[in-house]
């Protein structure tokens, strides 16, 4: 059963909470589905309305939603950083679901910034169970970076094409109009990806993972700027601990926001088995 | 703003009305006839933020979801073209039934336009004043449109699925889209409405269609980010300021 609701201390955050009809359904964690993006609480290609019936079918409480600003939720009337916003909302997504569902755990899943925030959220608060973050914080691995350079170097019209786009860049600078200026949402930032130094990641992840949190990370082929191997991830996160609770797949053939139809649903159903072990 | 679910209770639509204050409510509503798929994304915030101006101009608007897209019940594909134009229907009945206006306008947005004036049609109603954005007269050629878009997936490479622009269809429901065709609709009522245009090769198709050029209820709008179907990493969305500004112009003036 979906239930539209209005939560938030302005009452200004729009989301649809999934409850499952099950009893067992109140010894579930709560599933939090984040916002990818500028993209509302459908998610790509309505991704998220498609995972979190998948989810609820087997018995799990489901939260997807808008933060403020974003989609249908209003803006935030405080005088916020964007951290403090997020960290306010998401408890207020919490506390919903704990009231409804009588959760006291829960499982964070987003897409881009979606995973950011999951990776945000997850470092403060023990309650959080598990994170599927989609394309979230990746690092260069000496084999990321001869895939990346690697073609380039050997290949000398790469070197033409790298230059004439820097000699782009550099004349075009400031051409800007304000034509483009105007889809700027009504002066709100587009949202600009930057990732905190690996070291602090992986403190947080073995911090978490030593408490029994487990993480399923996912990457696409729609992120070759940072992310493009299946092992990087390994690779990456070498130091970290309590690698029985970490599992990560690359979906080579899937762009950024999964738009083949396939593949979104063999994500969709990885994601679904991965949580039903919290079941 | 009130989201909520409506209609019958096995097949519920997803809806927002936004209701205006009580010192400047002008006694009138708006109904929201979005598009859909990848350009339903694109223009979502948009939407929102148009809803959100009529309200506070005065109008009571609700803006919703088709069966089978966005929050509303259903799987993609499932959805006809007459479900999805009796739909509007629905929320007509739903935003005057909940705020007691009788008096209503519509705004079509891309294949929303078509299926607005399908539901006019179908119902003999008879806005007091209706706003397209872009509109697609005929489903046919909306289809062939977005087959050739370069965001178009076509059928995917692994499984016998059909999909246009990321979204899974079915054989049924392109054809009943395809074989909406609501140009004399158009032809008919062209003077009763205004038309903005993002892009310029959608003016010149209507008028092609309408074989009227330079009305005076006509606009073209450019700034667009892009083409309707794009997607791009950070979801980037459509927020034409002209567009808005020229739909809530127009309203206030239709209701002086």
């Amino acid at each position: 059963m979906e239930k539209v609701v209005l939560f938030g201390s302005k009452q200004n955050l729009v989301g649809i909470l999934s409850v499952p009809d099950k009893k067992t359904a109140e010894l579930q964690p709560g599933i939090l589905i984040f916002n990818a993006g500028l993209i509302h609480h459908i998610g790509p290609f309505r991704m998220s309305v498609v995972l979190a019936r998948s989810l609820e079918q087997i018995g799990f409480p489901v939260l997807r939603f808008d933060f403020s600003g974003i989609g249908d939720s209003g803006k935030c009337s405080e005088a916020l950083t964007d951290e403090q916003r997020v960290r306010e909302e998401y408890r207020a997504a919490t506390e919903l679901l704990t009231r409804y569902c009588r959760c006291e755990q829960f499982i964070l899943i987003g897409l881009c910034s979606g995973a950011d925030n999951s990776h945000l959220l997850m470092k403060g608060d023990p309650r959080i169970r598990g994170i599927v973050p989609i394309d979230g914080y990746a690092y260069p691995t000496l084999e990321f970076l001869i895939r990346d350079y690697g073609p380039g170097v050997i290949n000398p019209r790469k070197w033409v094409k790298h230059g004439i786009r820097l000699l782009k860049k550099i004349t075009q600078e400031g051409k800007k109009t304000s034509s483009v200026a105007d889809l700027k949402i009504n002066q709100m930032e587009i949202y600009e990806r930057k990732f905190p130094p690996k070291s602090f990641v992986i403190t947080a992840l073995n911090e978490r993972l030593a408490d029994g949190m487990k993480a399923f990370y996912i990457y696409s082929g729609g992120i070759p700027v940072y992310y493009n191997y299946t092992n990087q991830f390994w690779d990456m996160f070498k130091r970290v601990r309590n690698k029985t609770n970490l599992r990560c797949n690359y979906y080579r053939e899937a762009d950024h926001t999964f738009s083949d139809v396939t593949i979104r649903r063999r994500l969709i159903a990885d994601i679904v088995s991965w949580c039903s072990q919290f079941s | 703003m009130q989201p909520f679910f409506f209609g019958s209770s096995q097949q519920q639509l997803f809806g927002i009305i936004y209701s205006p204050h009580l010192e400047n409510d002008c006694g009138k509503g708006i109904v929201i006839c979005q598009t859909v798929w990848q350009e339903y994304i694109r223009a979502r915030h948009a939407t929102c933020q148009i809803a959100q101006s009529l309200a506070d101009a005065g109008f009571h608007t609700i803006l919703f979801d088709y069966y089978s897209t966005g929050d509303s019940s259903g799987e993609c594909g499932e959805a006809t073209a007459d479900r999805l134009s009796d739909d509007i229907k629905t929320a007509i009945d739903e935003l005057c039934d909940s705020t007691g206006i009788v008096t209503f306008g519509l705004i079509g947005i891309r294949f929303g336009a078509a299926l607005a004036a399908r539901c006019c049609r179908n119902h003999g109603l008879n806005p007091f004043a209706a706003a397209f954005w872009d509109p697609v007269t005929s489903g046919a050629d909306y289809i062939q449109q977005l087959k050739i878009s370069k965001t178009s997936t076509g059928p995917d490479k692994t499984a016998k699925i059909n999909s246009i622009s990321g979204f899974p269809v079915t054989p049924e429901q392109i054809s009943s889209i395809e074989t909406v065709d609501e140009k004399k609709w158009f032809i008919d009522n062209a003077d009763q409405f205004l038309a903005l245009f993002s892009l310029s090769e959608n003016k010149k198709m209507w008028e092609q269609v309408t074989s009227r050029q330079n009305e005076q209820n006509t606009r073209l709008l450019p700034g667009s980010d892009g083409g309707w179907c794009e997607t791009d990493a950070s979801g980037k969305v459509v927020i034409p300021k002209d567009v808005i500004r020229e739909i809530l112009s127009y309203f206030s003036r239709k209701d002086d």
